[in-house]
């Protein structure tokens, strides 16, 4: 056999740093209703919300783990602990975070970006967030970019409380359940009618203590023909306990209004990530997701879509990257109801040193759904014979009035594309690094230049001959 | 044995589980007698015997599941115990019959209408073998042997083993029929082992009236340099569940199935189709090309699995569904599970109406929109079709087709 191309393991020295534990509170881990309870003093909650995540408790106590996915028998929530916060208050000044939590989002690049490229940045350090900030011209616009928490105080209240967990509710599964009692932080944004926000707003989420969870959940309403493209990252030190991030994100796109929602996921491998992400979409809208999952332990994430108005759409664009000790079971879902709605899917993904790549979907197009149209594209990448891809998707049509089409692939690079490289003159082993990196071309082309810089230094290449 | 619930047809690997396509949970009379098949004519170099199934049988896992085959197994042993219903002078002449070599020409249908006798439960396991070819060149042949498993009435179960020796070809259609009005159940299951160089072609078309329900499970073991070759045409029923497991262990072995179906009114299909690819530079093609009309569901579940060790492995997949009905379920979860580097994995599937070029061009000839789908629709069994390898069978097809609306 030829030597095989070697893609070097994701660099995570930066990510790998761990900041002293220098906690304001922590509660005790485990899961149990005082615990609820004094998360839901400790943020202060209105009674409703309060309730709501009692009862999201006993909906997680009646619910089982799924029978499905990577195994997650070693997640014991009695070691989880479900609040940490920092010593830090919520600022919209970096200078007013503590040292130690600002010089690790330095090193991320945070404020540089805020700096260069972003409309506003929320981040979040544990369970709290520490800083938050939008653009006063930004602001001027109408745009509402806060924590979740102080919207559930102000005059978006209401908003709130009729949004909230309306599209993810906690019977869903069991882990939506655990967000919906034990959930921090998350960013809530309004952008009004016919308002285009035309730098991107970012999130990003640290979680440094180890052997914690963090649960903040986004709630995000675009309004009437208005745009939004919103990126999320995250990261974690490793350590050699669990963590546990069960987040939910929970998009509301309205009439002939875009959003685009971007993420880049490097959780460290000792995360698992049982994420839940919905949008729904009204009448000639358009949801974009751009998701590049590099880290966790296991991954199980499926952002899901609505297409509830007629001639909503849907696209979504994403890698995943499974090296050693990593089982990642990620894909998407679309639900079309309105009549003339489109999706289109289309993942790569790749797998190394024993990792584990699960793409996962699932195409739905109901009765009413006259005229609608999906697509959905697949190709996976396996770079030795000890690591695993699978492929599942699903698709149920129930309209005789719609066209499906679906594709996937899974081999080595293209022996006719790699010789008609070579007779333009290229070596053979650049040709194959030339094919190699075009594999993941189409997510970091979705992505603002330095995310996109950002992606393609998570995957660093080095070939050594031919893959094969 | 009474009504029997089972679970059958199960994914290889789940996933979510509201999408009702993991596994199908069934509930049916359990068939307490079998069909009596016996060839009048068999291709040159087949023989036909009977024996009780055993190790060999037991080897070879099918597509229905586990479930089903031990029920299949367990039916075969309590009817091995039933003497109450046998019939002496009936029981000794189809003994006779059963046990005889028979050598003749191949390609006439023949038509077998009676009751299975209690004796062909102690001994419901058929198993057609070759001749042993002592001569080193591969023997060619084209010839058929042909089975016609026609039902009155009432439910029946069979158990059918294909050993295809060491360079032998073996082709064997099996057409199944019943009285329009006719209810029941058909259990029918077959085995196939293809030893080195061998050639199995299997062809079953079902022709049941919509009161049956047609449980067809299949599993083969191929060699090296082993094909098996599967042409499956699903027609009538009202129920239908099918499943078909083959194990590529040999190098350089190979698995072609072309499933075709059409379904009407109030029919329902769930299928499940796994090819396991073990042995290196192993090849499978599954083609389904089928036609939903009017409120009929269909579930088809085609799965290529590359196992450590298949190097060089290539497997291939492709659904083709035209949707014509207003009320039709279509469900679809085509899936590929790799382990093993250097492969190459194809899927792809394309549902959908009519396309409007095809249906302008139809149109303008003349045809009414209905008129138009109805010829397309019919076109693609018909293309299925005209690979069955015996052209009295063709016929019934057209004819079939021809009541079918």
């Amino acid at each position: 056999m030829k030597e095989k191309t070697y893609v070097d393991d994701i660099d995570r020295s930066i990510y790998d740093i761990k900041d002293k534990e220098n906690d304001a509170y922590k509660v005790k881990a485990g899961l149990t209703p005082e615990i609820v309870e004094k998360i839901s003093k400790e943020k202060n909650d209105p009674a409703w919300m309060q309730q709501f995540r009692l009862q999201s408790l006993q909906i997680y106590n009646s619910l089982q783990v799924p029978n499905w996915g990577p195994d997650i028998e070693d997640l014991d929530m009695d070691n989880i602990v479900t609040y940490v916060r920092p010593k830090s208050k919520m600022s919209a000044k970096w200078s007013e975070v503590p040292k130690d939590i600002k010089d690790t989002f330095e090193r991320l690049g945070i404020p540089q970006a805020e700096q260069k490229s972003l409309a506003g940045v929320g981040a979040q350090y544990d369970s709290e967030l520490v800083y938050h900030n939008v653009r006063a011209e930004v602001a001027a616009q109408g745009v509402v970019y806060t924590d979740l928490e102080s919207a559930m105080h102000g005059e978006y209240a209401e908003m709130i409380r009729t949004h909230f967990m309306h599209l993810v509710k906690p019977q869903e599964h069991k882990f939506a359940a655990l967000h919906g009692a034990v959930w921090s932080g998350g960013s809530f944004v309004y952008v009004p009618k016919g308002v285009s926000v035309t730098i991107p707003l970012q999130s990003y989420f640290r979680l440094n203590a180890p052997g914690a969870g963090q649960f903040e959940h986004t709630l995000i309403i675009v309004d009437e023909g208005a745009y939004l493209h919103f990126i999320e990252g995250c990261s974690a030190p490793k350590y050699n306990v669990a963590n546990l991030h069960a987040g939910c994100v929970e998009l509301y796109v309205g009439k002939n209004a875009k959003l685009r929602y971007s993420t880049i996921e490097n959780w460290s491998k000792n995360m698992y990530n049982l994420n839940t992400k919905r949008a729904i979409v009204e009448e000639g809208g358009t949801i974009e997701w751009v998701s590049g999952s590099f880290g966790s332990h296991v991954s199980y994430l499926y952002p899901m879509s609505i297409l509830k108005g007629d001639n909503s759409k849907m696209e979504f664009t994403g890698i995943t990257f499974a090296g050693e000790g990593q089982n990642l079971d990620t894909g998407a879902k679309v639900v079309h109801t309105g009549k003339r709605t489109s999706s289109y899917i289309n993942t790569k993904s790749i797998s190394k040193d024993g990792g584990i790549s699960t793409f996962r979907s699932s195409v739905q197009i109901g009765k009413q759904a006259a005229g609608s149209k999906a697509s959905v594209s697949c190709q996976s990448l396996m770079l030795d014979d000890i690591s695993r891809s699978d492929t599942v998707p699903a698709m149920d049509i129930r309209t005789r009035d719609a066209n499906v089409g679906h594709e996937a692939k899974i081999g080595r690079i293209s022996d006719e594309a790699v010789f008609y490289l070579m007779s333009r003159g290229i070596s053979e082993e650049d040709a194959r690094a030339m094919i190699v990196s075009g594999f993941a071309d189409d997510v970091s082309k979705e992505l603002p230049l330095e995310y996109a810089v950002e992606m393609n230094n998570l995957i660093q290449l080095e070939m050594k001959g031919s893959i094969g | 044995m009474g009504q029997k619930e089972m679970t059958v047809n199960i994914l290889p690997t789940r996933t979510w589980n509201r999408l009702g396509m993991n596994e199908s949970q069934i509930q049916i009379e359990w068939p307490e007698k079998s069909v009596l098949i016996k060839p009048e004519h068999l291709a040159a170099g087949v023989t036909w015997e009977k024996e009780i199934s055993g190790k060999e049988w037991d080897e070879i896992q099918t597509g229905m599941g586990r479930e089903y085959d031990a029920m299949a197994a367990e039916c075969g042993t309590a009817g091995a115990n039933r003497t109450d219903t046998v019939n002496g002078t009936v029981a000794a002449e189809e003994n006779a019959g059963a046990n005889a070599n028979i050598n003749a020409g191949a390609g006439s249908i023949y038509r077998l209408t009676a009751e299975a006798a209690a004796v062909l439960q102690n001994e419901n396991v058929s198993e057609i073998k070759t001749r042993e070819n002592t001569s080193e060149e591969t023997t060619q042949n084209t010839e058929w042997t042909v089975l016609c498993v026609d039902y009155k009435n009432g439910s029946y179960q069979n158990r059918l083993y294909l050993d295809a020796k060491e360079n032998s070809r073996l082709n064997v259609l099996i057409v199944f029929r019943s009285g329009a009005d006719a209810q029941g159940t058909s259990s029918f299951q077959v085995k196939v082992h293809a030893e080195k160089n061998a050639k199995v072609q299997l062809q079953e078309v079902q022709l049941l009236g919509a009161g049956y329900t047609c449980l067809s499970d299949i599993g083969a073991s191929c060699g090296e340099n082993a094909t098996f070759e599967l042409l499956k045409l699903e027609l009538g029923a009202g129920k239908v569940y099918a499943g078909c497991l083959t194990e590529l262990e040999g190098k350089k072995s190979a698995f072609d199935a072309k499933i075709g179906y059409y379904t009407s009114v109030n029919q329902k299909l769930d299928m499940n189709y796994t090819v396991r690819h073990r042995g290196k530079k192993t090849e499978s093609l599954m083609e389904i090309s089928g036609v939903l009309q009017d409120d009929s569901a269909k579930l088809f579940r085609g799965t290529i699995d590359f196992v450590p060790g298949c190097a060089g492995a290539k497997g291939t997949e492709r659904e083709d569904v035209l949707l014509l009905g207003d009320d039709i379920v279509n469900q679809t979860i085509p899936l590929i599970l790799c382990a093993e580097e250097d492969v190459e994995g194809n899927h792809g599937a394309s549902m959908g109406d009519l396309d409007d070029a095809t249906l302008f061009y139809l149109c303008s000839r003349g045809l009414s929109r209905e008129e138009a789908e109805r010829m397309v629709a019919r076109a693609r069994i018909d293309a299925l079709n005209e690979l069955v390898a015996d052209e009295a069978v063709q016929k019934q097809v057209q004819e079939f087709m021809n009541q079918k609306r």
